[in-house]
């Protein structure tokens, strides 16, 4: 596969999904702005001046009104610069701060949940995948039809009712507790770690299944293939077969986990929601309810080129480690 | 491999299935109790879902099997009629994206050439993308939802993959004798694909509608959760919405976002097992590696 081609595919359908997200809300008839400033009108009808000074901002910075074709220059311009707008419903807050604000919280739950899931899920596939056929595998894969078919958001009400609403031990949501301020002291790291543990708990409970469902996936089709069958008429110890299995499934396992990292800016919509975890799913839900559109434009923009930039890197990597990806 | 479409054989297989395979059955029993729910329940329940008519916050009851909820609804009424609907746009979401899906995976693969490549880099495209995300941000910016629009939407999302497989089969069976033989006695192109090829893939995207339901009930209920699910309807996630947005955890309404999330998740388990048990009788290769459990 070619670098450079597959580089520049790359950027051909990031530039193509970001102009989509860009065109499709000012295409649509009753278009999210019109939609906002119907909802101005009706907010702030007795306040005229105060409707004037926004009608002027509206005009200014989201460019309403103006031919499509100049606000999509003015938008790849300024995304160029850097400049991703201004929020309509954390107004004046730019949609960058915002991101950046979010980002830390979600990177805080999101990387070692994911790395925690991924490490049990992939030492529970490879046992049952080892195992196949046996009680402990049917069992698994019993367990894993209803486990990874639990909607996160679901299990995370129930997890708010029990041990929020029910037993009181932790709080129903949010980052932090009004009037803490993030610093290193034991009322600080107390805190965090209260509201941290249900989102942790339920991502973890929701995530799991499905890394050690693939590598059980993985590791049977290598215990099942026809190197291993020679190895075994050769005679070779149960043991060293099963190790070389293992390192020839644990690749893709690798490969997926590289792509979600990437993922991981997306935040988790669902999740955070629920718990009004302010990382950056917590905001995206909140500006698609609005109809914040510099806001949901802004994130999508920085969200997919991470996406991307880690799908390319971790392609990258897999050409260097494994010579078979190179034909 | 590629033979001549057999019923007996699939019967067969079918029945093998039901007696010896215990998950499938069990699945097939949930699905289908669910099924009926969905289809007969609202005919023989016939409380309005939408009618604010009895007394609020009731729990559980013998007049009010799953009580009501802050605006005196009928639970259970909201949760055959969300049955339904998430039933009627997985239905939808399944035919479309089939079709869709079959059609250019079929053109690719058969024809090969020009087509092939568009066709082929619209599906790595759409393979690439987020497609999650895009399908929340498409449909927060549609006006007025309906539950088929929404199905067509979510539609566009779900094809690529599944056209992917149709185009790697469609060009095996078409370099196949029987196809080859077809085509030197004159038949056309087209007749060839509709009558020759297609036939022989019918396990392929029988196993592919089944978890296509599934998908489409599975989408719909996460963007009915967000609150971008169709206007003026109830659907098993916007139930889960409404106890959301209606408090009803820090009022203890249990019986207001219990029920839906139980009736979601054996929906999509129990399709799941389903397609891939089938697909095990279907692929005899995927039953002895164990990746797809008999």
């Amino acid at each position: 596969m070619n670098i450079g081609k597959r580089l520049l595919a790359l950027i051909i359908t990031y530039w193509i999904t970001i102009t989509i997200i860009f065109i499709l809300p000012r295409l649509i008839p009753q278009n999210p702005a019109w939609r906002y400033l119907e909802n101005l009108y009706r907010q702030y009808a007795l306040y005229p001046e105060t409707l004037r000074a926004y009608e002027l901002r509206l005009l200014r910075e989201y460019g309403v009104g103006m031919p499509l074709w100049w606000q999509y220059m003015d938008f790849l311009v300024r995304m160029f610069q850097g400049d991703l707008g201004t929020s309509i419903t954390f107004y004046p807050a730019k949609v960058v701060e915002i991101f950046l604000k979010a980002l830390p919280w979600t990177l805080v739950l999101l990387i070692p949940v994911t790395l925690l899931s991924w490490t049990t899920g992939t030492l529970v596939g490879a046992y049952v995948g080892y195992k196949r056929g046996s009680k402990v595998d049917k069992l698994f894969v019993g367990l894993s039809y209803v486990l990874s078919n639990i909607p996160s958001y679901w299990l995370a009400l129930l997890m708010i009712f029990t041990f929020a609403f029910t037993l009181k031990l932790f709080p129903s949501g949010g980052g932090l507790s009004p009037g803490v301020i993030p610093s290193l002291t034991t009322t600080f790291i107390f805190d965090f770690l209260r509201h941290y543990t249900l989102p942790f708990i339920t991502l973890y409970i929701v995530m799991t299944p499905g890394w050690a469902g693939s590598m059980r996936a993985l590791i049977s089709t290598q215990l099942e293939s026809d190197y291993v069958n020679y190895l075994r008429a050769m005679g070779v110890e149960d043991r060293i077969i099963y190790k070389y299995a293992l390192r020839y499934a644990i690749i893709p396992q690798l490969t997926s986990l590289g792509i979600a990292m990437g993922g991981i800016v997306m935040g988790n919509l669902f999740v955070e929601t629920v718990f009004s975890y302010p990382g950056v799913g917590y905001f995206l839900a909140a500006a698609l309810g609005s109809l914040d559109y510099p806001l949901i434009q802004g994130f999508f923009v920085l969200v997919v080129a991470v996406v991307f930039a880690t799908n390319f890197i971790v392609d990258l990597i897999r050409l260097i480690i494994d010579p078979r990806a190179r034909a | 491999m590629f033979r001549g479409v057999r019923l007996e054989e699939y019967r067969e297989m079918l029945l093998y299935l039901f007696r010896e395979n215990k998950r499938f059955l069990l699945a097939f029993i949930v699905f289908a109790s669910i099924l009926l729910l969905g289809l007969f329940g609202p005919i023989f329940y016939t409380r309005d879902p939408f009618a604010m008519a009895y007394k609020e916050q009731l729990p559980p009851s013998l007049e009010y099997p799953l009580g009501t909820d802050r605006f005196g609804r009928d639970i259970l009424a909201q949760l055959l009629y969300g049955i339904k609907t998430s039933l009627y746009i997985g239905f939808i979401v399944a035919v479309i994206s089939i079709t869709i899906g079959t059609i250019l995976g079929a053109i690719a693969g058969f024809f090969g050439g020009f087509v092939d490549t568009i066709i082929d880099n619209l599906t790595n495209m759409m393979l690439t993308i987020p497609s999650g995300l895009i399908l929340i941000i498409i449909t927060s910016y549609i006006p007025n939802r309906t539950v088929e629009l929404l199905a067509v939407v979510m539609s566009i999302f779900l094809w690529p993959g599944y056209a992917r497989g149709v185009r790697g089969m469609v060009s095996s069976i078409a370099q196949s004798e029987y196809v080859m033989l077809a085509r030197a006695s004159g038949q056309r192109s087209i007749s060839i694909l509709i009558r020759d090829v297609l036939p022989n893939m019918a396990p392929f995207i029988i196993v592919n509608f089944a978890s296509f339901i599934g998908s489409g009930i599975w989408m719909e209920t996460g963007l009915s959760f967000l609150g971008l699910g169709a206007l003026r309807s109830i659907s098993l996630g916007s139930l889960l919405y409404w106890a959301g947005t209606l408090d009803a955890i820090r009022r203890g309404l249990y019986w207001m976002f219990i029920p839906p999330g139980v009736i979601i998740t054996a929906t999509i388990s129990s399709i799941q097992v389903i397609a891939v048990s089938l697909e095990s009788v279907f692929n005899p290769r995927l039953r002895e590696v164990g990746v797809a459990e008999v």
